[in-house]
């Protein structure tokens, strides 16, 4: 069974970190999706999500990042990426995700870019 | 003649707990019939999507629940360089051809987080055919070849 892993911290400008480890899937989602929404619901919509232990994502994954992604940004926030190991880049290079959301190699360049 | 051809019949809680099970599943396949990690991950991300539409649409309306299950049926082909995967189910068939392009930026703006599982399906296989035979159920092949440059 898909196992995932949650936690928050708050980080450096008024940042908050998301790391997510495991699985990211049809199953697991509607924990991960309740996390972010929580955040967002406290006003903290300036979100960095740290992929560094996340094995797997699916398109249903893919899409809350989709559904909240506006909700930061009309708040004055976005939502970063960092620490995606190589397959998960390439996955989110080929759909054209890199297009629609800033993706960083550290936690550093992205509270650098808020 | 195929190489190799092997057939399946899994049965799985009518629920998307399993998934992680069947994505572990077509990974070894994939990796024994000779495909780089890479494209390992694409067929095991669009066998998931297929998996995951076939139990969250195909028995919709049916009990949920792990005590509900439902039978997915896998033929898998191996030929030279051609990896065909054939998932049968017989819930209730699917337009798949119907299914447009994905538009991202229009997805966000109506903040949307389904639709793209048949996106990722074309985008990940070199070949997609669904279809739905009488007394047989409905049948989704994924095809995909192995790269040259891996070999």
């Amino acid at each position: 069974m898909a196992k995932i892993d949650i936690s928050t911290r708050d980080g450096p400008s008024g940042t908050v970190i998301l790391k997510v480890g495991g699985s990211l899937d049809a199953h697991t989602v509607p924990k991960f999706e309740s996390a972010l929404r929580e955040l967002i619901e406290k006003g903290k919509c300036k979100i960095i999500v740290d992929f560094a232990r996340l094995d797997y994502i699916s398109s249903a994954g893919l899409g809350v990042f989709m559904s909240v992604i506006d909700d930061t940004r009309g708040k004055g926030g976005d939502i970063k990426l960092v620490n995606l190991t190589d397959k998960i880049y390439k996955i989110f290079e080929l759909l054209g995700f890199d297009q629609l959301f800033q993706i960083f190699k550290s936690e550093s360049e992205a509270v650098a870019a808020f | 003649m195929p190489e190799v051809e092997r057939s399946w019949r899994l049965e799985i809680p009518s629920d998307t707990s399993r998934l992680a099970d069947v994505r572990d599943f077509v990974a070894c396949i994939a990796r024994e019939s000779g495909f780089a990690e890479e494209d390992v991950y694409k067929i095991e991300m669009a066998v998931d999507e297929a998996c995951a539409n076939i139990i969250e649409h195909a028995y919709r309306g049916e009990k949920k629940g792990r005590a509900a299950r439902i039978a997915l049926e896998f033929r898998v082909i191996r030929d030279g360089d051609r990896l065909e995967i054939v998932i049968t189910d017989r819930g209730i068939g699917f337009d798949f051809d119907s299914v447009k392009p994905v538009d991202l930026k229009s997805h966000i703006r109506q903040r949307r987080s389904r639709g793209l599982g048949v996106h990722l399906i074309r985008t990940f296989m070199d070949e997609v055919e669904y279809r739905t035979v009488e007394d047989a159920g409905n049948q989704l092949r994924l095809i995909k070849y192995i790269r040259d440059e891996w070999r």
